[in-house]
């Protein structure tokens, strides 16, 4: 067990290598850098910016210096918000997001289960279809519709809760970013729970528990919940990574600050640092909790061994 | 003394290619301490006619008539009502051990489960217990099997915790539907001593679904066989392999293969079972039977009484208990399988 989490984990520094290298090749040749303006500058004064940041160098060469800073911990220096080294600018946002990220998680996970189960007990009723209806609903609307959508009636109609910011995370600020967020996941957590779970009770095994005498609820949760865990948990793994490194939509839409924002505009900017910042954290982030999913399934099942 | 008395019983499903007829009209009972054996091949509809006295029936199949276990009628009780009976009153042992118990669960749990949901025994009486049965149907180490998960087990293993778990609360009807098909001949051989072993020790009354004449030779006091969801014979063992009096007895018991003669080919019941969605008059059989006549095909067969110990559902019972000639005795199909 431990040597197969050693081996996984060491598995994953040539991945990320591997990830690495593909993203700042991409990166360069995309046409256009972020020193390029409108009026051409200086030739000096170029070449001293090419110097500094090591453009000037092979592209094997800068690639190598790069990840020998990123060994010493140090993300490098953002070329565009250049008062900002990318730690500062990671450290800054990421809380942001992993906060509104693992709060949406912890009402998702659970509400997504309790709905799926729920439509799976009631198969084919009118309770099962309107609760898929709804999870469809949900699955399709994109946050960039259901965002306005609550902060007009939330905020412009009621004026209950603030149509944006963040105010050190204050938990008025969090509602409607996390509502925002949360909605998406427990539609289509609901959706494979549903899935998962018919499938588990049309098990033999189910037929065996029913033939024993025990009560439904009984039979639910000690039969019926681990087997159906499985498809859910296999898709929380990416979902999880997903959502506590940020939304986009969310952190523009509500000027929340979080990291999502910075995928874009890093990329927009050609902010080459950040954006190998932020490509390395999503990918440690989905390489480890892929490996938490796997060690998950092993509790889960026992037939399954690692 | 009856213990359990079915009447008119019908099991349907309500498919998407229509209506389909798994069971019609059955009516059977069952005596304490007495093995009752049901034969028929698939999809005659004995497996579903056992699973709607557990309340087991899918959910898009309808259930009539009664079954009266001890005065209470099984068939239109709640799932509430019936779980007082599951178990405690009536267990049951399904098919395939090897999918029948929870991969999830330890075989301690899936034992003890039942001792503390029917008798309100304490988890450590309950595990005391579990593993006494486990002693009980001869699996070793018992105490080490309670920990393990049912893919440790082999397959014979497993078909024992069934069985195990099944008597837990020493019911007074065990309902064994095909216990030994998805096992080898050995294993087979070994679960049936052991199922009359167990039924010696606890009277307990065994209705046995099986294909297989030799297991019905073996274990059955009395034998009912099916055809298309409908009965076409019930009889003593010995009387129904002596002197079977429905055609399509007579050409089951003429398909087993006997070692005493050199047979090159094995004789066979032309034709296929009818299809399930067709549910008209007549007897179900007469597409292949070599007596039909005209009113086979215009009403169903009602039972006729041949002795005490045997009836047949056939128009032509007279016919074709002439044409009887000497079939196998129970004693000679148990020594040759």
């Amino acid at each position: 067990m431990l040597l197969y989490v050693l081996r996984r984990l060491l598995i994953a520094v040539p991945t990320l290598l591997f990830i690495a290298l593909v993203s700042f090749w991409l990166m360069h040749i995309a046409p256009g850098g972020p020193f390029d303006m409108e009026r051409p500058m200086p030739e000096v004064v170029k070449a001293n910016i090419e110097a500094k940041y090591h453009l000037n160098e092979p592209f094997l060469t800068q690639f190598f210096i790069y990840v020998r800073d990123f060994l010493q911990g140090d993300l490098g220096p953002s070329f565009v918000y250049q008062d900002f080294t990318v730690t500062q600018l990671v450290a800054q946002s990421w809380p942001v997001s992993a906060t509104l990220g693992v709060l949406s998680f912890c009402i998702s996970v659970p509400l997504g289960m309790l709905l799926g189960t729920v439509a799976a007990l009631n198969r084919n009723s009118r309770l099962d279809y309107f609760l898929m209806s709804l999870s469809m609903t949900g699955v399709v609307i994109p946050a960039f519709v259901l965002a306005p959508v609550l902060v007009t009636i939330f905020s412009i109609q009621l004026g209950w809760l603030p149509a944006g910011g963040w105010e050190g995370g204050k938990p008025i600020f969090l509602i409607l970013p996390v509502l925002s967020l949360a909605i998406g996941s427990i539609a289509s957590i609901a959706r494979v729970m549903r899935g998962a779970m018919i499938e588990t009770l049309n098990q033999p095994y189910i037929r065996t528990a029913r033939a024993k005498g025990l009560s439904t609820s009984y039979l639910l949760f000690h039969h019926a919940l681990r087997p159906s865990l499985i498809p859910v948990v296999a898709m929380l793994g990416p979902a999880f990574v997903a959502v506590v490194t940020g939304s986009v939509i969310i952190d523009i839409f509500f000027g929340t600050g979080g990291m999502g924002q910075h995928f874009v505009s890093g990329a927009l900017n050609r902010d080459y640092g950040l954006v190998m910042g932020i490509t390395l954290i999503v990918a440690s982030l989905t390489i480890f909790f892929n490996l938490v999913v796997d060690l998950l399934y092993t509790i889960i099942d026992p037939r399954i061994r690692i | 003394m009856t213990i359990l008395s079915i009447d008119n019983m019908s099991v349907r499903f309500e498919t998407p290619d229509g209506l389909v007829q798994a069971v019609s009209d059955l009516s059977f009972s069952i005596s304490a301490g007495e093995t009752l054996g049901i034969v028929g091949e698939s999809g005659s509809g004995k497996s579903q006619s056992v699973y709607a006295l557990m309340g087991l029936t899918a959910d898009n199949g309808k259930v009539r008539g009664t079954a009266s276990f001890h005065g209470e009628n099984l068939l239109n009780m709640s799932q509430t009502e019936l779980n007082r009976i599951r178990a405690e009153r009536i267990s049951m042992i399904f098919q395939d051990p090897m999918t029948s118990l929870n991969p999830f669960m330890k075989i301690g749990k899936q034992l003890s489960e039942v001792l503390v949901l029917h008798k309100g025994m304490a988890r450590a009486a309950a595990r005391m217990e579990s593993i006494r049965m486990l002693e009980a149907v001869r699996i070793p180490s018992a105490k080490t099997r309670m920990n393990q998960f049912p893919h440790e087990l082999s397959g014979g293993m497993r078909q024992r915790v069934m069985i195990a778990m099944a008597l837990l609360c020493r019911p007074e009807l065990l309902i064994a539907d095909e216990p030994t098909t998805a096992l080898d001949v050995t294993v087979q051989a070994q679960i049936l001593a052991l199922l009359r072993e167990l039924q010696a020790e606890f009277s307990t009354a065994i209705l046995l679904i099986t294909h297989d004449m030799g297991v019905v030779a073996e274990m059955c006091d009395r034998v009912l066989v099916m055809y298309g969801g409908r009965k076409m014979e019930e009889a003593d063992t010995d009387t129904l392999f002596s002197q079977p009096a429905h055609p399509y007895t007579q050409g089951l018991l003429k398909a087993i293969p006997s070692i005493a003669e050199d047979m090159h080919r094995l004789p066979t019941i032309p034709g296929n079972p009818p299809s399930a969605l067709i549910d008209e008059q007549g007897c179900p059989f007469r597409e292949r039977c070599a007596h039909s006549s005209a009113v086979c095909g215009q009403t169903t067969p009602t039972a006729v009484s041949i002795s005490p110990h045997q009836l047949a559902v056939c128009h032509e019972v007279a016919v074709t208990r002439a044409g009887v000639t000497s079939s196998r005795t129970e004693r000679q199909v148990v020594q040759e399988l």
